[in-house]
């Protein structure tokens, strides 16, 4: 749906299954609050898509999620100038499962923050978190995302993943990943990396008759289409995956 | 069709490639052999424009145009072809796509329209059995997961997508074994027309006997010394390269 209120509440009771996208275009508040609330054993896909928005938008999300619940989100940026994202999750019951994911394509002047902490409140919880950019012109993107594990959340398992490339020089990224962990019988990771596309490759693509600007577009496209190819509503995925080769 | 001048170049500030002349014409093959380090592949990196490398002297002249102010596409666009020593994986972009858009730049520098997709996928059918690649491999990601002989038999079947005019193959017979090695080669033969060229650059001689030469070169030092008939890549393969390394003392 597109987004017209300023709120947006989504409760699931327990043992139901939604998937919701919620697209940002031109009409959509310039600030979002969307409130998420999972009953023991729902689950939730969602997609907040934010593509081709001119007008600055801030996005609040915050989650609870109870026992055994699941909540697939992506958070995808494409051609937007001003965003800034903002998520809290909070796993408040024993086996619920996170699967928090983002992508950013910045170009021009574009500006994207995204912040995220996730709280594992106790024990038996997943978080699996992947967030990648790609960066031209002289757009700036950043990433802050935290997992807290607490002292209670003994078997948590967390990873954290934040890959940024830059196309251009003049293009800036920062990013911070952070993982605080006070249990002792967990399983966690985390790290970031900021690169360069790979200039064999693009090198290869030039040797068989393919222009510099077509091949980077095409490389850029298969990097964002790990983050696109995770995302479990059919019709958004083979939508953005073919936006993003076209 | 190729015409290389004194030919210097550089990489990381290093001249390996110091004086090459060759003159190619259409429907010729020629061999390029070599002791390790002695300049082959620097030699078709320079041509394909990879831009690690430095040109220092010297003019290309390839279907009358001056190579060396071409870009890679272009080149690769107005006929030329390199099938690497090393093909480079690149998840996320299917063989499909990739030589859809490979092969449409080329229409395109041509002055043609795209293929539609059906002509595509008849196009591909018809040159997957040229090197009886797997049609497994063209729906993957270019390169991704293939084995060494899987990688070669795909810059072959691209060469057969592409049609080139110069066909450069770098070292094509390394890490082939027997078989791989038959099926790339007649590849490379049934694709030889009177119009098109071939380079091939190998270190040993076992390649020549499946794409046979018509001159075979001596590259030593950046320099082409010696400059024979098949009957040469024997006589090498008997005397070893310190035959050549003997008489053109550093």
């Amino acid at each position: 749906m597109n987004i017209k209120d300023q709120n947006i509440d989504i409760v699931l009771s327990s043992n139901t299954s939604r998937q919701e996208v919620l697209n940002f275009d031109s009409q959509t508040p310039a600030e979002v609050s969307v409130t998420i609330s999972l009953a023991d054993g729902a689950h939730l896909d969602v997609v907040l898509l934010q593509e081709n928005v001119a007008e600055a938008k801030r996005c609040v999300v915050r989650v609870e999620q109870q026992a055994n619940s699941v909540l697939s989100m992506s958070t995808i940026t494409l051609g937007s100038a001003d965003v800034k994202n903002d998520v809290e999750v909070r796993l408040k019951g024993e086996g619920a499962e996170l699967v928090l994911n983002g992508l950013y394509l910045t170009s021009g002047a574009d500006k994207v923050d995204n912040k995220t902490v996730v709280y594992h409140e106790v024990g038996h919880c997943t978080t699996k978190q992947l967030y990648k950019g790609a960066l031209d012109g002289e757009s700036k993107a950043s990433f802050e995302g935290m997992i807290i594990v607490q002292p209670d959340a003994q078997k948590t398992n967390a990873q954290q993943t934040n890959r940024n490339i830059l196309i251009s020089p003049k293009a800036k990224v920062h990013a911070e990943p952070q993982l605080v962990i006070y249990a002792d019988d967990v399983k966690c990771s985390h790290g970031a990396t900021t690169g360069q596309l790979d200039q064999q490759q693009l090198f290869y693509m030039q040797q068989r008759g393919i222009d510099e600007d077509a091949a980077r577009r095409m490389l850029t496209a298969a990097y964002a289409a790990e983050v696109v190819g995770l995302i479990p509503i059919e019709d958004v995925r083979t939508r953005l995956t073919d936006t993003l080769f076209e | 069709m190729l015409d290389i001048k004194n030919l210097h170049a550089t990489v990381d500030g290093k001249e390996i490639l110091r004086g090459i002349n060759l003159h190619i014409k259409p429907g010729e093959v020629h061999a390029i052999m070599g002791p390790n380090g002695s300049g082959k592949s620097t030699l078709s990196s320079v041509l394909a424009g990879n831009p690690s490398y430095t040109v220092t002297d010297g003019e290309v002249t390839f279907n009358g145009k001056n190579l060396l102010e071409l870009s890679p596409s272009d080149r690769a666009n107005e006929g030329l072809f390199l099938s690497f020593q090393y093909p480079v994986e690149i998840p996320g972009v299917s063989m499909s796509n990739f030589l859809k858009t490979a092969l449409n730049a080329k229409r395109k520098y041509q002055g043609k329209e795209p293929l539609s997709a059906a002509e595509f996928l008849k196009l591909m059918k018809e040159k997957k059995s040229i090197v009886e690649i797997d049609s497994k491999l063209t729906n993957r990601s270019v390169n991704e997961g293939f084995s060494g002989g899987e990688k070669k038999k795909n810059e072959i079947f691209q060469m057969a997508m592409l049609e080139p005019s110069l066909r450069i193959l770098d070292e094509t017979d390394s890490g082939l074994d027997i078989d791989a090695l038959r099926i790339v080669a007649s590849g490379v033969t049934k694709l030889k027309t009177e119009n098109n060229a071939t380079i091939v650059i190998t270190h040993y001689q076992r390649l020549l006997d499946y794409i046979v030469p018509d001159y075979i070169h001596i590259l030593y030092h950046g320099r082409i010394v010696m400059t024979g008939t098949k009957e040469l890549a024997l006589e090498l393969e008997e005397k070893g390269y310190d035959w050549i390394k003997e008489q053109f003392p550093d």
